[in-house]
């Protein structure tokens, strides 16, 4: 067996419905886990399972609003009911939205940092007491944002959250590894969802001359960010706690007149 | 196929006889049994012959090449060397490297200019030749072993620190460089690693005796101890595999929770 492999292993993937979270959900099934998956709409959740169990492995699907302390209980209750224990927790709920910043009241702010910071706190105490109590160690992966590294512009509220998961990565890590609980953090930069995908975003990978733009010169594949949540969740990373992942290539030093013009479309 | 796998790929790991801490061996045993044929460099023909005994035992091939990284001609060599033994180069761990202790002020310049040779020339003399042949396919994957003295600072290790936080600096760069040739460039940086059963090379005896304590800590989690070799060569398979083909001018740090620690 490989350091890599997650065999048997139970996890637990929020926003696993759709998205990174779902693609980190079945490269986790295809690496050996049994994958709960946690989102608010079942119907998406129950699709993810249901491709988790062709695969051969167990998955259950919790219908789930990662901002309300009961709710997230309910997700670890469940899931330990369900499978005995809990070995792998990725905190991946979150989404931007904000309205322009002169605009913007403290509901809006409020909304922001409880979707993409409030929830990574509940989440990663509800599991970590489970992982406690259970005294074989554990993994937590909290999924950031390369915007909570630089900025943006658009997002200030979302940046500011994600920054903030950085951090309270490292101070919980350092406080749980009397616990031997690896707890880390990726920060994905543009990533090619389906959803971003349909909303035209990802420019082509065709330059106009006909040259091919070379895949580290394009945005993420969903499933570049699911090979480090695995690297982070199985032995190979045993040592690494605290610490930060940013999954981007170098998209954004590409500099071809397509891409800027593209891009220049995209910030319009 | 798992996206961990290097099977078939050629990689050369420099300081691969493991005589420090041992971690280019492992680097270099892992490589191997992730799938990789593998070219193993060091000075010494004698130490290097055991990696390669062990990597044969685990079914790939392997080959030893005697050079020195501060030696561009030596390095070119390694090169040619690697290409005739198992052909084109897709993977190349840079684990040469080493310390020399002592207090700033009394550190004199023929050391600097050695510690600096060793941990960033010889870096960047073997990151360039190896790159020049990857383009010609444009695929790579280059590992670079830093440290995380190149992030915090050692007290008494000066001239390895800074080399080291150049070494961080230069894989950004690489990087930036060859994106264009598909070809990605990271950092391993280890904290504190287990010191073996033998004495290190150039390390003080009461530093090694301070960490030989250090790591039999009662009570302590191997997240608060001093890591193993193989947690960093763990890590350099990551960075030498498919599942990190998105990730490019990034440094790992492989610490526990040496995080605790002022400066981190």
């Amino acid at each position: 067996m490989s350091v890599f492999d997650l065999q048997d292993k139970v996890a637990i993937v929020t926003g696993g419905g759709s998205g990174i979270g779902e693609e980190i959900s079945k490269a986790y099934a295809r690496a050996g886990a049994h994958v709960v998956v946690a989102a608010r709409k079942l119907e998406r959740l129950e699709r993810v399972a249901g491709e988790i169990r062709e695969m051969g492995r167990e998955s259950l699907a919790i219908s789930t609003d990662v901002t309300v302390p009961e709710q997230v209980d309910n997700l670890i209750s469940k899931t330990v009911e369900q499978f005995g224990r809990l070995d792998i927790f990725v905190a991946n709920s979150g989404g931007g939205g904000f309205p322009p910043i002169t605009e913007a009241t403290l509901d809006d702010w409020d909304s922001q940092i409880g979707q993409n910071l409030d929830s990574a706190f509940l989440c990663n105490v509800a599991a970590g007491k489970v992982m406690i109590e259970q005294g074989t160690g554990g993994k937590i992966i909290n999924i950031s944002s390369t915007a909570g590294i630089n900025l943006n512009p658009g997002l200030s509220a979302y940046a500011a959250a994600k920054a903030g998961m950085i951090n309270f990565t490292k101070s919980i890590a350092v406080i749980w590894a009397a616990h031997n609980i690896n707890i880390n953090c990726i920060a994905p930069g543009f990533t090619a969802t389906p959803g971003i995908r349909k909303a035209g975003y990802v420019p082509d990978d065709t330059r106009k001359d006909g040259s091919k733009v070379p895949p580290l010169l394009m945005p993420n594949e969903p499933e570049h960010v699911a090979d480090a949540a695995v690297f982070l969740a199985s032995e190979a990373s045993s040592h690494v706690t605290g610490e930060l992942m940013i999954i981007r290539g170098m998209f954004h030093m590409e500099r071809s007149d397509d891409v800027l013009r593209e891009r220049a479309q995209l910030t319009r | 196929m798992s996206r961990f796998e290097l099977t078939d790929k050629t990689a050369i790991v420099t300081g691969g006889a493991g005589s420090g801490h041992g971690i280019g061996k492992s680097i270099a045993l892992a490589f191997a049994a992730a799938g990789a044929n593998v070219a193993i460099v060091g000075r010494h023909q004698e130490s290097l012959e055991p990696v390669v005994a062990e990597i044969e035992a685990l079914g790939r091939r392997a080959v030893a090449i005697v050079a020195d990284v501060t030696d561009p001609n030596d390095v070119n060599r390694m090169v040619a060397e690697t290409l005739d033994a198992l052909g084109p180069i897709q993977i190349l761990a840079n684990s040469a490297g080493g310390a020399s202790f002592g207090k700033p002020e009394e550190i004199n310049p023929d050391e600097w200019t050695q510690s600096i040779a060793l941990n960033l020339n010889g870096t960047f003399f073997c990151c360039a030749a190896v790159a020049r042949e990857m383009i010609q396919h444009g695929y790579g994957k280059i590992v670079n072993i830093a440290s995380s003295s190149g992030i915090k600072g050692e007290e008494s290790m000066a001239p390895y620190a800074a080399a080291k936080a150049a070494v961080i600096n230069l894989t950004r760069s690489l990087a930036i460089s060859w994106a264009e040739h598909n070809i990605n460039v990271n950092c391993v940086a280890p904290g504190r690693i287990q010191v073996p059963d033998h004495a290190i090379h150039g390390m003080p005896e009461p530093e090694y005796a301070k960490r030989q304590t250090e790591q039999s800590a009662e009570k302590a989690k191997p997240l608060q101890l001093p890591g193993t070799p193989e947690d960093i060569a763990n890590a350099a398979v990551y960075f030498a595999s498919p599942g990190s083909d998105l990730m490019t001018g990034e440094t790992l740090v492989v610490r526990g929770s040496e995080w605790a620690s002022a400066y981190s």
